[in-house]
């Protein structure tokens, strides 16, 4: 063992006080940058999954040049399902702007025309279901319509109730009845979507069996770039995308949101390296005396300096090691049952305009925690490197007093 | 030949706005193998001598030679370097590193300067055997008496055969019995050696002992007289 790692190792012990209280900062620290981490990471899951079930999917399968405004049927619909049922569930879409009217009031509405069987297990709607039933299998002569509760109450339609959509022009309008109402938390969701039949879609745009898009839902959404990836490559004439790219906005606030907490763990830790500096810096001034010893009898101040380096490592490493399974276990117990946060919530569970599930399942981003394991170790580091400088820098003479 | 040479050296503090002479114009050679004690009145200058040939402090004015090679002018790495290889510190407050046990702290020196550790335990164990430390390698300082402390700083001081001992006040904290055994060691070692030894001492059974007597008053050579065993 080389003398630098010695003395600083049995330092580190001899201030055993001041070493644990340093320790236990650094390493409370850490387990609540684990565990905010692992919060997020649930909750940004929790968004993914809601906006991907809401909509797009995990990935997502267009037509090149796709307009929301004005969607282009997806070419080949078939070869796309069994390309992207080999990932996930592969669920088929079809959309329009519609405008849905009751004897009370109309309203510009996102028409969903969806396959009911796949949807029912495929869409948070199906899940939010507060009243009526589902879509049944076949649209039969005339088609039932799910609403949002929000929205029915503005239309002023309850289950059973007549409602006429209609899409591009007056004469292509078709009636349907109000099957069921959903509240998923969303307002965006519950105020601006009306589910229908695909084929009652189909019928009403004009357009045979038409297919816009086909969402894949995946059971890891981490996994959404690899399989788009690969679905992308399997079918050259589509667009494929990822849901951050199908749903920029759900991916622009997750960048957002990460880079302000990134920012406000830099804040944290950038205090919690102050402490460090503070505790490394007194434990130098407590030892001037026996640093001028060990450079008068020539120690070269680099090895004080390595000496005082290695302190703050320890010191950091077996923290942050305690941190993290700290935080790592809070994040496991949590998990287990979800963290429900519905009391701070309130009623609408909204963000990027999805809904949220105000249980949040927090989950542990390796990527993440070994960035955050970086940034602690290299803030005290650099919280080390004033200390060791000073110690390699005491006049021998003035430490000693007299020789 | 000279192994330690200050040449017309004065050396001053500050305090506050108040400059104190230490050293008035000090000449002094020291030849290899001596054994020279430097003894005077308290705030006479020995300690600041002793720092400067010990190539721990700068003189303000003239130089410091140490085996005919001038101190100013060298890095702190090549003084740092020069204190490791040729030279020995005997501390008045024995400054032991206090986190190291008694066999750590004499092998220090060994260890700063890369000896291997089959050649360390070869060169200390005997030494603190000599010093009578021996059975008590693996206590701390602070589980040491005064004396034993002193000691084993002794044993670290010799253990790396340095070329010059420096000890200041080595006896002072220790009782006549204890250091008249430590002195007797180093005068072994100076004999059998060759080594330098210079003293800071009021001690006058140090005194006694030293073949040469630099005796030194207000910052100026007073008094150098060398003696017959």
């Amino acid at each position: 063992m080389t003398l630098a790692l010695r003395l600083g190792l049995r330092n580190v012990l001899r201030y055993a006080r001041r070493s644990l209280i340093t320790a236990g900062t650094i390493a409370a620290s850490f387990a609540m940058l684990v565990l905010a981490i692992g919060i997020s990471e649930g909750s940004y899951a929790s968004i993914v999954d809601n906006a991907a079930r809401s909509g797009a999917g995990h990935v997502v399968v267009r037509a090149p040049g796709y307009d929301p405004l004005d969607p282009v049927p997806l070419a080949d619909a078939a070869a796309v399902l069994v390309a992207a049922a080999r990932h996930g569930l592969a669920v088929p879409r079809a959309e329009a702007l519609v405008v849905a009217s009751a004897s009370s009031g109309s309203a510009t509405l996102l028409a969903l025309g969806v396959d009911p069987l796949i949807e029912e297990q495929a869409s948070i709607t199906a899940e939010a279901l507060v009243e009526g039933a589902w879509l049944p299998e076949e649209p039969g002569r005339v088609g039932k319509a799910l609403v949002g509760r929000s929205l029915a109450k503005r239309l002023r339609v309850d289950v059973g109730d007549r409602l006429v959509v209609t899409a591009n022009s007056p004469d292509q309008a078709l009636l349907f009845r109000v099957g069921g109402l959903f509240s998923t938390g969303s307002p965006a969701v519950d105020d601006g979507l009306v589910l229908v039949d695909r084929r009652a879609l189909s019928t009403l745009l004009g357009e045979p069996d038409v297919v816009h898009s086909v969402g894949v839902l995946l059971d890891d959404v981490y996994d959404a770039a690899r399989v788009a990836e690969e679905l992308g490559a399997a079918l050259p004439h589509a667009q494929v995308l990822t849901w951050a790219e199908a749903l920029p906005e759900v991916g622009d606030y997750i960048t957002l949101d990460r880079t302000s907490a990134s920012a406000m763990f830099f804040v944290l830790f950038f205090l919690v390296g102050l402490a460090i500096l503070n505790s490394i810096l007194m434990s130098v001034f407590e030892r001037k005396r026996e640093l001028g010893v060990l450079l008068a009898l020539g120690t070269a101040p680099r090895t004080l300096f390595t000496m005082v380096v290695i302190e703050g490592v320890m010191l950091s490493v077996v923290s942050v090691a305690l941190g993290l399974a700290i935080g790592w276990a809070g994040v496991s117990y949590l998990a287990v049952d979800g963290l429900d946060l519905s009391a701070l919530m309130g009623s609408d569970y909204d963000l990027a305009g999805y809904a949220m599930e105000p249980v949040i399942y927090p989950l542990i981003k390796v990527g993440r925690v070994i960035d955050g394991v970086v940034m602690v170790v290299l803030l005290t580091l650099l919280a080390a490197l004033y200390p060791a400088w000073k110690a390699a820098r005491v006049p021998p003479v003035e430490a000693i007093s007299r020789l | 030949m000279n192994i330690l040479r200050a040449i017309a050296v004065e050396k001053s503090y500050q305090q506050g706005e108040v400059t104190v002479p230490a050293l008035r114009g000090i000449d002094l050679s020291i030849g290899v193998g001596e054994f020279v004690v430097l003894a005077g009145p308290s705030g006479s200058g020995k300690t600041t001598l002793l720092n400067l040939f010990g190539a721990l402090d700068e003189p303000t004015a003239g130089a410091v030679e140490v085996e005919g090679r001038p101190l100013s002018g060298l890095a702190r790495r090549r003084l740092a370097e020069l204190r490791r290889d040729r030279i020995g510190f005997v501390f008045q407050a024995y400054n032991l590193v206090p986190v190291l046990t008694a066999y750590e702290n004499a092998e220090l020196i060994l260890m700063l300067q890369g000896v291997l550790e089959a050649e360390r335990r070869e060169r200390v164990m005997p030494l603190l055997k000599a010093v009578g430390l021996e059975g008590l390698e693996d206590r701390r300082p602070n589980q040491l008496s005064g004396g034993q402390q002193q000691r084993v700083a002794v044993a670290r001081a010799l253990a790396a055969r340095p070329a010059i001992v420096l000890a200041d006040e080595p006896t002072a904290n220790l009782d006549g019995a204890t250091g008249a055994a430590l002195l007797a060691t180093m005068r072994k070692l100076n004999e059998e050696s060759g080594t330098t030894f210079v003293f800071s001492s009021h001690d006058e059974k140090v005194i006694a002992l030293a073949r040469r007597l630099v005796w030194l008053e207000d910052g100026r050579v007073a008094r150098d007289e060398r003696r017959g065993d």
